[in-house]
């Protein structure tokens, strides 16, 4: 297991956090939470910068539950991400507090990505052993 | 402590296609315009800064060639790498090495070949300037990330995408009269709201291109200052300030968080967003320069829409800013763009804004800000400049 299996293009392989596709690939969305401090971090980490305690964390599962703070309506991939225009990208808050970046499902029209409105953070297969979060509709 | 002038600046023509000259070619041409405007020689010059956002270099080290092809070596030559804000970054690293003390004449050279890379590859490497592990696999560009600001700024403001496509019309205004820009064609706000989308709301005239090109600053302690020239212009305020890599870490979405950086600069040249009476702003994309206003205090938060559309920021608006054309207008060599708005402001403050073009001169101007951002507000630098 590497980074290598996480998103459209990956550019590193290493990090503590692997543990977080094996999440995505049981279907979990996982944060982790601070033993020490309580911080909830979303993405997950494993270092807490708030106190500076590390390697002590524990998993938790998170809703997904989300609410659009911004996004924008992509005509134009760089390279790499050519096969996927359009698509559009939001920056979502999480019902658990942190925020995130994530791309929408391609079934969300235009039209229906506004701020403020309530979608699903989920976890979805790309491709074999690639593994990626997304902006669903909530059913 | 002895204050810091600016005695010396100078900039090659921005070129949005190969130009046939090397990085170090146009980098002496910069050096060669500086000297001969501060009237020193290579030996007056007692260290060499040189500013690159090197991922677009092919060589490696470019301080050091660059240092050697402008006669500098054996003189202590420092390279500084810093986004988007790289110049005006080595600015404020001259400006502290001569205010320790530690050396008495500096020149600043930043430069970018943006043509040493295909297109392809300079996108690539724009977007590896976000969170490697958690938003570039997502493909976010500066362009997305603008996009966000943008979005969010039309929603909470009642900003258009017509104020967007203001910015671009001045822009072009001051562009056309500008020789060393890439683009000097005017254009219309039908033309700009026409062109292509390419992140929603930003379409492809809200954007600035890359560009090649280098542009050079030469400083010194008051005392030789002084002697060198009846004219320099000093830094009176620095201010830099730090945004999230992590575009989900942000604070709000209506600010490269630029406002920190200036609240700073203000400080410490005791001066207030009012005393300012001309403005080189980090306009990469026209939501940019909005924000700017901002950020900078030029108006109210949220109000940076009604500033363009009443036209406050044309000469003879409450504020002029971007008179040489800005990045919109003369495109954008990374590394040498900080330090060009640096140079268009030490021309505006001496008066000699004429070597641009005679309509572009704020007459009397004599305090100056400089904005320069790196990235998506990862950094800012603020610079406020005064003539005596």
């Amino acid at each position: 297991m590497s980074w290598k299996h996480f998103g459209f293009v990956s550019y590193t392989t290493d990090t503590k956090v692997l543990r977080f596709i094996r999440g995505l690939k049981e279907g979990k969305l996982l944060a982790t939470k601070c033993k020490k401090c309580g911080t909830l971090w979303f993405p997950p980490r494993l270092d807490c910068s708030k106190c500076m305690s590390v390697d002590n964390m524990e998993w938790v599962e998170i809703s997904g539950r989300c609410r659009v703070v911004t996004y924008t309506l992509c005509q134009f991939g760089p390279k790499g991400f050519e096969h996927l225009v359009p698509y559009n990208l939001g920056i979502v808050e999480l019902k658990e507090g942190p925020r995130v970046l994530a791309i929408f499902d391609k079934e969300i029209k235009p039209e229906e990505v506004k701020i403020g409105k309530e979608f699903k953070l989920a976890p979805i297969k790309i491709s074999e052993n690639k593994y990626v979060f997304m902006i669903k509709r909530l059913k | 402590m002895e204050r810091v002038g600016i005695i010396g600046v100078g900039q090659t023509p921005f070129y949005r296609i190969r130009n046939a000259k090397a990085v170090k070619e146009m980098c002496f041409e910069a050096f060669k315009d500086a000297l001969d405007d501060s009237g020193l020689s290579p030996e007056d010059i007692d260290a060499l800064i040189v500013c690159s956002t090197e991922e677009y270099d092919k060589q490696r080290a470019p301080w050091s060639a660059i240092g050697d092809y402008l006669g500098m070596v054996p003189k202590p030559i420092t390279g500084v790498t810093n986004l988007c804000a790289a110049g005006t970054m080595g600015v404020k690293v001259a400006w502290a090495y001569i205010a320790s003390g530690l050396y008495d004449v500096v020149a600043v050279v930043g430069y970018q070949k943006m043509t040493e890379l295909s297109g392809a590859e300079a996108q690539e490497r724009m977007v590896r300037a976000s969170d490697i592990i958690w938003e570039s696999p997502f493909g976010v560009g500066m362009i997305h990330a603008y996009a966000f600001f943008a979005t969010r700024h039309m929603h909470e403001y009642g900003t258009k995408e017509e104020h967007l496509a203001m910015v671009r019309v001045k822009s072009s205004h001051y562009g056309s009269y500008n020789p060393y820009a890439v683009f000097r064609e005017k254009v219309t706000l039908e033309r700009v709201l026409q062109s292509r989308v390419l992140a929603w709301p930003l379409k492809l005239f809200d954007c600035c291109v890359n560009a090649d090109g280098a542009a050079c600053a030469i400083l010194a302690r008051e005392s030789i200052a002084k002697k060198v020239t009846d004219t320099p212009i000093w830094i009176e305020g620095i201010g830099v300030s730090t945004s999230s890599c992590m575009l989900s870490m942000r604070d709000k979405y209506i600010t490269t968080g630029s406002w920190r950086a200036a609240e700073k600069a203000y400080k410490m040249a005791k001066v207030e967003p009012k005393d300012i009476d001309v403005a080189e702003v980090h306009d990469c994309f026209t939501i940019a320069e909005i924000m700017a206003y901002e950020d900078l205090g030029f108006c109210k938060r949220g109000e940076g829409a009604k500033l363009i559309e009443e036209g406050q920021t044309y000469i003879g608006g409450k504020i002029p800013v971007n008179v040489d054309g800005g990045l919109l207008s003369k495109g954008h060599p990374v590394a040498a763009t900080g330090v060009s708005q640096i140079r268009t402001m030490v021309l505006e403050l001496r008066g000699e804004a004429y070597k641009i073009h005679p309509k572009v001169q704020v007459d009397g101007a004599e305090k100056g800000l400089v904005h320069n951002v790196g990235g998506t507000g990862n950094i800012a630098v603020v610079m406020v400049l005064g003539r005596e």
